[in-house]
């Protein structure tokens, strides 16, 4: 009974293994941006952090096939999704510096600023990295007021997809999202 | 269901139809955009969560508005016609003529004031002021951050009150 | 305590907090005290007053009675075959609600599994909720990147936009078709 036993625990187990590889480090993505190294946000000042990467993403793309295949397609094909969101500190000559920093790193890295736009209190700055002429990453960069929000897409990026959610021609990932800010950066509801 | 889906259209036409009037400034277009932002609501049914279905409908109408700003801004167009009435005081007396005169002339001033914001800007104020949104009513709306609605609405008002003081100066 | 006084300069940045009445109560005497003594910010004051009077003089408007029946009318030519009411709803997909018994289920398995080993404990894959908190957030990053680049979109012509960012992606697409992701094993919905 005991060898029964044990031999179905191996299978167990070595299915769990096997099906947790050890993953690649994100940092060895040419689409990766090392937000935390440029000190954008320190740890306090973030409100809202989210880091989606390898075999969960693949998951989350199956969960949501049969209902959304655009947004299952669109996340399947990712390595990773980083978002960090919050009010930085330090003046605002320092947090300037601080982005303009941010950007000259992208661009002696091999980052091509898709788009930059530029209004009081407004900005948004959008960069891609391609890799043998594939498009491997996407960083955008956004300043609303007080609030710095940075977003790293690493992976192939489909195109199509990136197209229709960035000019919202398919708004049901908008429309029908349910968001709870306040769960997502840790609060309780009242 | 179209009982309670009528009910929901009755609740929240006048929050629909106010903040696409006061974005597009054209009423035929938020005519138009609020018939097809209802009728979407009809086809996501089953998806919606009840308790949130105000700000949803909020963020269709504001997407809904960014969509035609765009192609208005690829055809050329720029419209700047809004409901008869739209921006008349609720007076409760009946100014003299002078007064009418003069305040007609500040309104028209402010209305323009009010078109020259940027979007966000001018998303904020109509939820906040003119639909009377409370800031986290705003921020879940326009999916920003609640700090980020106030400052919004801040500076949203100081920039009219730049823009009354240039064509105005002392009001 | 020293008294303080404010500079023209700072209220001429907090003036909108000041009229709306969201200063804290030090800083709002402050404010007053200044605008005794400056007619320049005084008459600011009067302007920023206007611009809250006039704000509040505008008024909602409801939708003509007649595009309000146009439109129950168009969704009742739409009615699909089954519409389930709000209230009556369950809570989430159904789809995923299946995923707790079998989550649970591997959870046993794996636990029973590791109570006959020795040494350390092997790590096992995201449950079911941590994949479906995933999935929300995965969903809010791209609805950012949607909402930021259409900010970004609405300030250029659609022809920059194209040009820029769908032409190039398109061109490298063409090179060097995507790949397909890997069927994933797991769990099924």
């Amino acid at each position: 009974m005991k060898c029964c036993l044990t031999a179905f625990c191996a299978v167990i187990v070595s299915l769990a293994a096997s099906a947790a590889p050890a993953q690649q480090l994100l940092e060895d993505f040419p689409g990766y941006f090392p937000e935390e190294h440029l000190s954008l946000l320190s740890a306090d000042d973030v409100s809202i952090e989210i880091n989606l990467q390898g075999a969960l993403l693949q998951m989350v793309a199956a969960f949501a096939g049969k209902e959304d295949p655009e947004f299952a397609q669109l996340v399947g094909a990712l390595e990773a999704i980083r978002v960090r969101s919050g009010e930085p500190s330090g003046s605002s000559a320092e947090v300037r510096e601080r982005l303009d920093s941010a950007q000259r790193w992208l661009v002696e890295n091999g980052w091509l600023a898709l788009v930059r736009v530029r209004e009081e209190g407004e900005e948004v700055y959008v960069y891609s990295r391609e890799q043998d002429g594939v498009f491997v990453g996407f960083t955008v960069l956004a300043v609303e007021d007080t609030e710095v929000t940075t977003v790293n897409l690493i992976g192939h990026l489909d195109p199509n997809q990136l197209a229709a959610v960035a000019e919202g021609f398919d708004l049901g990932v908008l429309d029908d999202i349910d968001m709870n800010l306040k769960s997502l950066s840790g609060d309780t509801d009242d | 269901m179209s009982a309670e889906f009528d009910a929901v259209v009755d609740r929240c036409q006048r929050s629909v139809f106010t903040y696409a009037c006061y974005f597009l400034k054209d009423q035929e277009s938020a005519e138009d955009l609020t018939q097809e932002v209802f009728l979407k609501l009809w086809r996501h049914w089953d998806e919606i969560d009840f308790e949130r279905v105000e700000a949803w409908l909020m963020r269709v109408t504001r997407n809904a508005c960014y969509d035609v700003l765009r192609l208005r801004r690829t055809a050329g167009k720029h419209v700047t016609v809004l409901p008869d009435g739209a921006l008349e005081a609720k007076a409760d007396r009946q100014p003299s003529p002078v007064a009418r005169a003069q305040a007609s002339e500040v309104r028209e001033l402010f209305r323009g004031a009010l078109d020259q914001l940027g979007e966000t800007q001018r998303s904020v104020v109509i939820l906040r002021e003119i639909l009377g949104y409370k800031y986290q009513e705003v921020a879940e709306a326009l999916e920003l951050p609640l700090n980020t609605v106030r400052v919004y609405l801040h500076r949203g008002r100081k920039r009219m009150r730049e823009q009354l003081k240039e064509s105005y100066g002392d009001v | 305590m020293t008294s303080e006084t404010l500079r023209c300069r700072e209220l001429m940045y907090e003036m909108e907090a000041y009229v709306m009445g969201e200063l804290d109560p030090a800083r709002e005497d402050l404010f007053a005290v200044h605008l005794m003594g400056c007619t320049r910010c005084a008459a600011e004051a009067g302007l920023a007053e206007r611009v809250e009077a006039e704000l509040a003089a505008l008024p909602p408007l409801d939708a003509p009675p007649e595009l309000i029946e146009r439109i129950k009318a168009r969704a009742r030519e739409e009615a699909p075959a089954t519409v389930v009411s709000m209230a009556a709803r369950r809570p989430r997909p159904s789809g995923r609600s299946v995923l707790w018994p079998v989550a649970l289920a591997a959870m046993l398995l794996t636990a029973l599994a590791l109570s006959f080993r020795h040494g350390e404990v092997p790590r096992t894959g995201p449950t079911a909720v941590e994949v479906a908190h995933a999935e929300q957030e995965a969903r809010y990053a791209l609805a950012l990147v949607a909402r930021l680049g259409r900010k970004a979109s609405t300030e250029l012509r659609d022809e920059v936009f194209m040009e820029r960012v769908v032409a190039p992606v398109g061109r490298s697409l063409s090179r060097n078709p995507v790949p397909q992701p890997a069927k994933p094993g797991g769990l099924e919905s």
